[in-house]
């Protein structure tokens, strides 16, 4: 009854956020997980490093992306413009400027190591078919980001429910 | 299942409020401008008040004798910050459940469903709650040296001390990563470890091998308000009574009544 | 009905003068500087524009003008369906003056709540999804939500005939009353119904009146940690005050109505030195109770309540509390003791002038509750000293000039006086065509519908209660829900066409003509009457009388004895 009530009123607020929202998110290379993920067996850990070690999976390091496309692993026309985009970061020193989707709010406290690693639970069950996206994803998990989500599953796996755990 | 608490050992507390400046620095508290502490609205969520003990307590009988005792104030440091009681009289009142009792002992403050009512402000015998009455402001630099893992809280809402509850999700996480439970001096709060002379401890109060459970069973041992029947996990260490010779609680700082009634 | 007498019924609605209309603007700005600073200023700079401090007085005047407007809401029913329930006849025109107190003086006061606290934008809504059961908070706004709906329906039910006599005589606004009346006819049978229900609305609401200053009391009572405030008379010690505070409240008002639309006939001197001789009865219980808490706090109290009613009666708090006790409650109650024993003496004004400091003294006595206990705090702080500044004082006037402004467009709007039944309009409505089958379809739905809502609102009310320890679920709002669905039923009773069970045409034949039963007769049903003694004509008036005009009437067959 209370997640029907705060589900919903989390939900107009999200239609309501992506109404106001300018549409899609620019990411400074339009990253396909679909190549990466499927075609190439590349795991979700593999460039989201600190999934089990740390609250933020983290986005990849320009090195990362390097470990493969140093050497010219894709022969794609279309890709070869961004290919050289990673080559120049890495050769400046500089970070590729990923675009943050979504920043967890002040009050919150949600740990990846918690869910990913300790839980055991597979990165598809919140964020679904990221690893199928052909064109950047626009939003990180398909659900609404509510705090009665995040209850209902506790009390799905039996997790305590209590405030101190999560907010700070 | 832990039970956190603190033991305060009042006989070596010198009053230097380390342990208010580290607790409000790593806890992000807001400063209130002049005009405002005037008002009593500075929030300290740990506050070291400063008590004056009268002439019929210990120093009657200290080298200067009683004739000495009006003439040489003798203070003694209570650093108070909030007890997590067993028994919270603010999680009864709080219409929205904004503050509750966690599993191991600490009561929470969740500043984001607060509506400021101040029920649990005046329910708490130890006034150990702070409503944010201005707008929220960091002067100078205070604003660069902000605590990422507590947030800030708005106007209108309430805040006090939660045992650094961010430090301790960190610390519980890192315990159930390697399997295991939470060693002692793993989880210390920011007051307990800036205080120069020691004077604080904190741990698991329910774990014998912990130094806070020994130190709690001590004959100094007292906790404050105990009639009330709070059962605050907060003790206190103070050779001899705390109340002086006449058996009345301790008096109020320079109290205009109290000099009335001598 | 004459034109003299719909005059002076219907004054305040057909006659506005510059002075109304100049008050209304000023009252209106009054208010809108209320919402402006509680709202606005407050909420965008803080509470730091009071003179409240954490260590120094958390709550202050504000607090003070709630608990003081809840208790003036408590009276306005009370008298009212006191009046009712015990007939008292001489005073049935007080008691909408009276209702109408009750439910400007609550809006003000839920204006204040929302404006005392810090976040007013979550206040509702985190209390209705997030509600704990144990928080005096939410028992406020359960029984206020009780009180505001069954004062509003009772309200309603209890003016809608007058509402109804406003359509017929003012032709400007017919359209108003008509919508606002919901097809009321002034048939008999509805008048019965509405008195029937009116009177049950006030058996129910008068406990609820208790509940809620009960509440107050406990939110001060059940602090152990505040001494002066800890304390298990707090409850009925507020009740009473509540009394005392909505007796002098409704004096006072009811005297400014009566002058100023010249009612003297309706609100007689006899009124109010009746009035006056209960609140001087109430008074001198008020002091009675005080009497008691000061001795107990200074005979061998510890030490912090001790402290407390030092500063009471000594300390920084003495010239307020003497000036109130002695020149506000003392003085008054033998003033109107006075004129209450001597039979010669029989005006208003004195009855007001007692009233009136009795009103400010309890306003100081609820400031004088919340104020002092915070100065004697068990840990020794150093604690500043508490004033209300000008915004605060600014605050408090503003809520009163929004009373102000909602009273008198409520009675520009709606009839404050009670019209007597023998008075009829001239062009009376005609009640709707349908016939007696459609009738008594529509009773049994009425009965089902009734009946359906009963169940809902108690298991709502149950539900709610049942799955109080359940943080997931709102608790508070669903037994809040279910206890405004009770109060549809009141509603239901009158707004819905309804068909007479054959006990109460039994009973209203034997009142209306009581020769009709003196012969033993079969059980008859309005329509199935099998074998009569009494005369066919009286009948079938009864019958056009209570179910419309005789044109609309199918005759069923079945009634035999009239051609």
């Amino acid at each position: 009854m209370g997640a029907f009530v705060n589900g919903s009123a989390g939900l107009c607020l999200a239609v309501l956020a992506l109404a106001c929202s300018d549409g899609e998110v620019t990411q400074p290379i339009p990253f396909n997980h679909n190549i990466h993920v499927s075609k190439n067996g590349l795991a979700c850990e593999d460039c989201h490093e600190q999934v089990f070690t740390g609250p933020s999976a983290g986005l990849p390091r320009v090195s990362v992306c390097m470990g493969c496309h140093d050497s010219d692993i894709t022969t794609s026309q279309a890709a070869a413009p961004h290919i050289e985009t990673i080559r120049r970061h890495s050769k400046e020193g500089t970070e590729i400027p990923w675009v943050n989707l979504y920043t967890l709010p002040h009050h919150v406290y949600y740990s990846h190591r918690r869910h990913a690693k300790i839980a055991g639970i597979a990165c598809a069950t919140c964020h679904g078919d990221i690893g199928k996206s052909e064109t950047p994803p626009r939003l990180p998990i398909e659900r609404t980001l509510d705090m009665w989500n995040c209850i209902d599953c506790h009390r799905e796996r039996g997790v305590d429910n209590d405030c101190a755990w999560c907010h700070r | 299942m832990p039970r956190w608490g603190m033991v305060i050992d009042l006989d070596r507390c010198t009053g230097c409020q380390a342990c208010s400046i580290a607790c409000r620095t790593e806890n992000n508290v807001p400063a209130c401008g002049d005009r405002n502490a005037w008002k009593g609205r500075a929030i300290f969520w740990n506050k070291v008040v400063a008590v004056r003990m009268d002439g019929h307590g210990e120093t009657a009988h200290g080298p200067h004798g009683a004739a000495a005792a009006h003439s040489r104030p003798r203070f003694r440091f209570l650093p108070m910050p909030c007890m997590h009681c067993e028994r919270p009289p603010c999680t009864m009142v709080c219409p929205v459940r904004a503050t509750t009792k966690n599993v191991e002992g600490i009561v929470m403050q969740v500043p984001s469903r607060c509506i400021g009512c101040r029920l649990c402000q005046a329910a708490c015998p130890y006034s150990r709650r702070y409503f944010n009455w201005q707008e929220v402001s960091f002067p100078g630099d205070l604003g660069q040296a902000l605590n990422p893992d507590v947030a800030l809280r708005t106007l209108g809402v309430i805040e006090k001390c939660t045992f650094c509850i961010h430090r301790f999700q960190k610390v519980r996480e890192q315990a159930r990563a390697e399997d295991r439970e939470i060693r002692e001096g793993e989880y210390v709060t920011a007051c307990v470890q800036a205080c120069p002379a020691r004077a604080r401890t904190f741990g698991d109060l329910d774990n014998p091998s912990h130094a806070v459970a020994k130190l709690a069973q001590s004959p100094r041992a007292f906790r404050l308000l105990h009639e009330l029947g709070t059962g605050p996990q907060v003790v206190y260490l103070h050779e001899g009574s705390w109340q002086d010779d006449s058996g009345l609680p301790v008096r109020d700082l320079l109290s205009k009544e109290k000099e009335d009634h001598g | 009905m004459a034109d003299r007498d719909a005059f002076t019924y219907f004054r305040p609605l057909i006659h506005t003068s510059w002075g109304s209309l100049a008050l209304l603007a000023l009252s209106a700005a009054g208010a809108a500087w209320y919402f402006f600073g509680a709202f606005y200023l407050q909420f965008f700079h803080g509470h730091q524009l009071t003179g409240q401090g954490t260590h120094g007085a958390m709550w202050g005047s504000m607090v003070a003008n709630i608990v003081q407007l809840i208790g003036v809401s408590h009276v306005g029913i009370a008298i009212s369906a006191t009046v009712r329930i015990l007939k008292l006849r001489r005073y049935q025109q007080l008691a909408r003056v009276a209702e109408l107190v009750t439910l400007v003086s609550l809006t003000a006061a839920v204006c204040n709540i929302a404006g005392d606290v810090g976040r007013p934008d979550r206040f509702l809504t985190n209390v209705i999804k997030n509600g704990n059961y144990t928080g005096p908070f939410v028992w406020s706004a359960s029984v206020i939500t009780n009180y505001l709906v069954g004062s509003c329906v009772y309200l309603y039910l209890a003016m809608r005939r007058d509402i109804y006599l406003c359509s017929c005589v003012l032709p400007r606004r017919r359209w108003l009353y008509r919508i606002l009346s919901l097809g009321y006819t002034d048939t008999p049978e509805e008048r019965e119904n509405h008195e029937r229900t009116v009177w049950w609305c006030a058996v129910i609401i008068l406990p609820i009146m208790v509940s809620v200053h009960s509440v107050y009391g406990w939110v001060f009572g059940l602090n152990s940690g505040r001494p002066g405030w800890f304390n298990p008379f707090q409850a009925p010690y507020f009740v009473l005050g509540a009394i005392v505070t909505g007796f002098s409240g409704v004096i006072v008002i009811t005297a400014l109505v009566r002058r100023v639309y010249k009612w003297e006939e309706f609100f007689p001197n006899r009124m109010f030195k009746g009035l006056g001789i209960f609140l001087g009865f109430v008074t001198l219980l008020y002091l009675y109770f005080l009497f008691s808490e000061v001795l107990t706090g200074v005979y061998t109290a510890p030490e912090a309540e001790r402290g407390v009613l030092h500063d009471l009666l000594f300390g920084r708090f003495a010239t307020i509390a003497w000036a109130a006790t002695v020149g506000g409650m003392v003085v008054p109650f033998f003033i109107l003791f006075v004129q209450g024993a001597n039979p010669r003496i029989c005006s208003m004004r004195v009855v007001v002038a007692a009233a009136l400091p009795i009103f400010i003294a309890m306003w100081c006595w609820r400031y004088l509750i919340t104020v002092p206990s915070f100065f004697h705090s068990h840990v020794p702080y150093r604690l500043a000293e508490y004033a209300p500044t000008l915004f605060d004082w600014s605050l408090v006037v503003a809520t009163y000039s929004f009373g102000v402004f909602f009273y008198l467009s409520l009675v520009k709007l709606l009839p404050v006086l009670e019209i007597p039944e023998k008075f009829k309009p001239a062009c009376p409505a005609r009640p709707p065509r349908i016939t007696l089958g459609e009738r008594r379809r529509w009773g049994a739905l009425k009965r089902v519908s009734i009946g359906a809502t009963l169940a809902t609102g108690a298991g709502l009310i149950a539900a709610g209660i049942a799955s109080r320890h359940r943080v997931e679920i709102p608790a508070p709002a669903i037994w809040i829900s279910g206890i405004v669905c009770l109060w549809t039923i009141p509603l239901q009773a009158c707004l819905l066409p309804g068909f007479p069970s054959a006990g109460r045409v039994r009973a209203h034949m034997a009142r209306m003509e009581p020769g009709l039963l003196r012969a033993p007769r079969p059980a008859a049903t309005a329509v199935g009457l099998t074998e009569c003694a009494a005369s066919p004509a009286t009948i079938e008036y009864w019958i056009d009388e209570q179910f419309g005009a005789s044109r609309g009437i199918r005759r069923r067959p079945e009634i035999r004895g009239i051609g």
